[in-house]
């Protein structure tokens, strides 16, 4: 294998509905200045820079090359990487084979997205087949609703638990000051909110932010000298999986074998994960709507099928549980596209440091998985930890 | 079989509102004043022009130094545009010939300004030429690049 | 470079306008030739491709997600895909990081765009900054103008030189089974094609094409394993200058200079010139393959001019420039990157036919992107002799 792949500095912008005080090159760089002072380095002491966005959310084509001189890319090399909702996991994944490939010390990672540029839905829409399925698709919801009906029809859970993780996500998002939404929610607010598809119920999705993050990655030698306890990104695994077959109306089957599934085993096997529940202390999901953690969980082998919402129900994800997810109020609470799968990996870094403040989990972190999912089905998985 | 080809117009209608900032947007507004704003590098003092939030070079916050260009310059190089080219601004086609420059305003020396010439002859152009900006009234600007019809030339 | 990363086999579709093909037929069809060529499968163990790495660019496709249409046919099905939004040699470039860093052994590279399904100038007016150059209602075509215009003026490079590169490229390409527009042109044809922006003309410009191209790359021992001419990746390097072509100097390619240096450094080229047996590189207009020449240190500032008149570039000249016909023969913007690695490898193969460059060893493969050439990528390639 290559160099060891440290995360040593990272920072984030506030995540709000609009941000029409500043560019998107503005934003960008208050991120990028932000995790430069977190590493105490600067700008000069990046060997390289990876960005990422949904390009046609703010409508620029070559959107890197517009904000060369906010992120700091001037006279460096440089990649854009962009595969949807799992953006920002593929360019931390990036910066990783960067750093593994022995040619780069340092990496900046940036991701971004400003959606107030325009209504989301409308790019969003363009995900599906312009001939076949564009103009009648859901969008997310509909794939979301999908996975809420088949998995209460399946188990024994009912909308009250789902309720409950979003009321949850809530309770930890207030703890967390860089979270979008920061809501006072009970179960029966969540059971009260507008449905969009149901069972998803407007309070079941993620909002649509703006928001920037920003993560500068090392080797070994330059880590081991860094401002902070360097975070190990021990090993990573992206599985994509074909576009799912539309099957009438506004919902999408969920595909037959998880991408998820795929990701997750392969990657417990390589580091002798046997039990994920026990063998690592703080998950960051990429959970884009409350619906989806039930799933989630279970294709994470986080527990045993049918099993999610009982813990849910036991409230053990809390930050004070036993298996601490989505400890930052997760996408559901906060969803700037292309930055939230940097957030995730820069969420569960700053839980392994111990400096995650009001949100930082009761269990001793020195593990963590953190993912980005997108597409409709697609998977960037990472595994970090406090020991190299 | 010799069917006719299947080939579907779907128009991607899509309507996009852009944060001007902090930098860009002093800038915009300033054309609405009838000024060419830009902004200095407190390291290398070359001027921004438009004003950005950091100097790609030095890779250092540009600060607050604001400079006022002057509103005549010279032309370092054009084109006459014979194709035809959409306009965002208008919501249709552009009509052509016309003539677009990059130009170096006077007191801006490190930046060249892009904008459309008065004058649509190529014959008429040349490398060096000295030309002013000539702004729309002041109840017709919007804060926008079009606040500047053109650039006329003098001398 | 510490470990080797070779190139195991390439292919392309034919390019030119379809219309009867869907953009993932397009992909598809690069893709399944080089299966074919090399014989390798997508495989879990180890024992064909492990990932893929495809570019595209959703404003092109139209279709957010762009890389949706290569996970089918891509290999990306329960595998690992990624998506390089740039330009297709920076998709390989990426590529060669990734088999560096060891994560994987083998990985195909996968570049499509169909430029002919939608307006590409309202695709290029939307890549400039929205509010100060994007409502001029600038695209690539007219900004370039200005940079040949500039070029021109700066180094009294002539209208008939440029045409000289059209003429050169567009003659190569009837030697190139891919190209869309082989033809035999006279200075007369190109400086009598309609205007575009002056002094940039029709034939000055490359032709709307649509196509795909496809690489597969691999670790020293798989490269020696599954091909006997493996091509060596030996120097990567790419660079970003300034958004604005106000505040860059048309006439000096910094970020091509600044990517060139990487790549010369890292694979030990101390002289350029004397040490390429050929180069492919991106040139979108004609007066551009003078200027990256300038860039790549294949001759002084100023001089591009004067380097096509010599005769240097011509196939079979002292250092041959696009002998596959370059991208004025026609390939699509993403796909250019790729294809010039394709060919490249190709070349060094001893692959390609009637526009082989005799005993070509060493090549330089160059992608560019961004308005008036805002970023460059740069990759030196090497066959064993």
């Amino acid at each position: 294998m290559g160099e060891r792949v440290g995360i040593i500095g990272m920072g984030q912008t506030e995540h709000r509905f609009i941000r029409p005080d500043i560019n998107h090159e503005e934003m960008i760089n208050d991120a990028v200045r932000l995790a430069l002072e977190d590493a105490d380095l600067t700008i000069k002491d990046i060997d390289t820079v990876i960005i990422d966005n949904m390009d046609l959310f703010e409508g620029h084509y070559l959107a890197d090359g517009m904000v060369v001189d906010g992120a700091g890319m001037y006279m460096k090399p440089g990649l854009k990487m962009n595969t949807g909702g799992t953006s920002g996991g593929t360019a931390v994944a990036t910066g990783w084979h960067h750093v593994a490939s022995g040619i780069f010390e340092t990496v900046l990672v940036i991701g971004w997205q400003k959606q107030d540029a325009s209504p989301s839905i409308a790019a969003l829409a363009t995900a599906r087949e312009p001939l076949y399925d564009r103009g009648i698709a859901a969008g997310a919801v509909g794939i979301f609703a999908s996975m809420g009906l088949s998995y209460m029809q399946e188990t024994g859970c009912r909308e009250e638990h789902a309720a409950l993780a979003r009321v949850i996500m809530a309770d930890n998002a207030r703890r967390n000051p860089y979270a979008h939404l920061k809501l006072d929610l009970t179960v029966e607010d969540v059971l009260k909110s507008r449905v969009l598809v149901w069972p998803v119920r407007l309070l079941h999705m993620s909002p649509t932010s703006c928001g920037a993050c920003a993560m500068i990655l090392s080797n070994e030698k330059r880590a081991r000298k860094a401002a902070r306890p360097p975070v190990w990104i021990r090993d990573l695994e992206t599985v994509h999986r074909e576009v799912s077959v539309f099957r009438g109306g506004c919902v999408e089957p969920q595909p037959a074998i998880s991408a998820i599934e795929v990701a997750a085993s392969k990657l417990y096997k390589r580091n002798g994960i046997t039990r994920p529940a026990r063998d690592i202390d703080v998950w960051e999901l990429y959970t884009p709507s409350s619906w989806a953690l039930f799933p989630w969980m279970e294709l994470f082998s986080i527990c045993d099928k049918g099993e999610a919402w009982r813990l849910v129900e036991k409230e053990a994800i809390r930050i004070e549980g036993e298996i601490p997810i989505e400890p930052s109020g997760g996408v559901v609470s906060t969803n700037p596209i292309g930055a939230s799968g940097v957030i995730r990996v820069a969420e569960t870094a700053l839980q392994l440091r111990g400096e995650a403040g009001e949100r930082q989990v009761t269990k001793k972190a020195e593990t963590g998985i953190a993912t980005a999912w997108g597409a409709g089905s697609w998977i960037v998985m990472f595994y970090l930890s406090k020991h190299s | 079989m010799n069917e006719e080809l299947l080939e579907i117009i779907i128009p991607l209608d899509l309507k996009y509102k852009w944060s001007a900032g902090p930098h860009l947007g002093a800038f915009l507004r300033g054309l609405k004043e009838e000024k060419i704003i830009a902004n200095r590098c407190p390291v290398c003092a070359r001027l921004q022009l438009p004003p950005t939030p950091a100097c790609g070079r030095c890779h250092i916050g540009m600060g607050e130094d604001w400079v006022e260009l002057s509103h005549q310059g010279s032309v370092i190089s054009y084109s006459s545009v014979v194709d035809p080219m959409f306009d965002a601004g208008i919501g249709g086609m552009r009509p052509v010939p016309y003539t677009i420059a990059a130009i170096v305003l006077d007191g801006g020396p490190d930046v060249a300004f892009f904008h459309k010439l008065e004058e649509n002859n190529p014959e008429k152009v040349k490398v060096g030429m000295r030309v002013e900006a000539v702004f729309r009234p002041p109840e017709e600007r919007k804060a926008l690049m079009e606040d500047i019809i053109h650039f006329r030339t003098i001398g | 470079m510490a470990r080797r990363v070779g190139i195991i086999g390439a292919a392309q579709t034919k390019y030119g306008r379809k219309p009867e093909m869907h953009l993932q037929d397009v992909a598809f069809e690069a893709v399944q030739k080089v299966l074919q060529k090399t014989g390798l499968k997508f495989t879990e163990d180890g024992s064909g491709i492990d990932a893929t790495i495809s570019c595209s660019q959703d404003h092109w496709d139209g279709w957010t997600i762009s890389s949706k249409n290569v996970v089918n046919g891509g290999g990306g099905h329960l595998r690992p895909e990624e998506k390089v939004a740039e330009d297709g040699a920076y998709a390989l470039y990426y590529a060669a990081l990734c088999i560096l860093g060891g994560h994987y052994d083998c990985i195909l590279v996968v570049a499509h765009t169909k430029e002919s399904q939608v307006d590409g100038r309202l695709i290029e007016n939307s890549g400039l900054e929205p509010l100060y150059t994007r409502m001029l209602g600038l695209d690539f075509t007219s900004c370039a103008a200005l940079q040949a215009k500039q070029y021109m003026h700066t180094y009294g490079i002539s209208h008939e030189q440029c045409a000289r590169v059209v003429i050169k490229n567009r003659g190569n390409a009837m030697h190139n089974p891919c190209a869309q527009a082989p033809e035999i042109l006279t200075v007369d044809n190109v400086l009598g094609s309609p205007v575009l922006s002056e002094p940039i003309r029709l034939l000055d410009a490359k032709p709307t094409s649509d196509g795909a191209c496809a690489l597969i790359i691999g670790t020293e021992e798989k490269a020696k394993k599954w091909t006997d001419k493996p091509v060596w990746i030996e120097g990567l390097g790419c660079s970003y200058d300034r958004h604005y072509p106000g505040y860059r100097d048309l006439t000096d390619p910094l970020s091509l200079k600044e990517a060139a240096r990487q790549a010369y450094g890292m694979a030990g080229i101390s002289n350029p010139r004397g040490e390429i047996d050929l180069v492919e590189l991106s040139e979108y207009y004609s007066f551009q393959e003078l200027l990256w020449s300038e860039g790549l240190g294949l001759c002084e500032p100023g001089q591009g001019g004067r380097l096509i008149e010599s005769g240097a570039t011509q196939i079979g000249g002292e250092i041959p420039i696009n002998p596959s016909g370059g991208l004025l023969s026609g390939i699509p913007v993403n796909v250019a990157g790729l294809n010039r690695a394709a060919e490249a490898a190709i070349q060094l193969k001893g692959e390609a036919g009637g526009r082989q460059v005799d005993g070509a060893r060493t090549a330089v493969i160059h992608g560019a992107g961004g308005v008036c050439g805002q970023m460059h990528c740069v990759i030196s390639v090497r066959r064993e002799p």
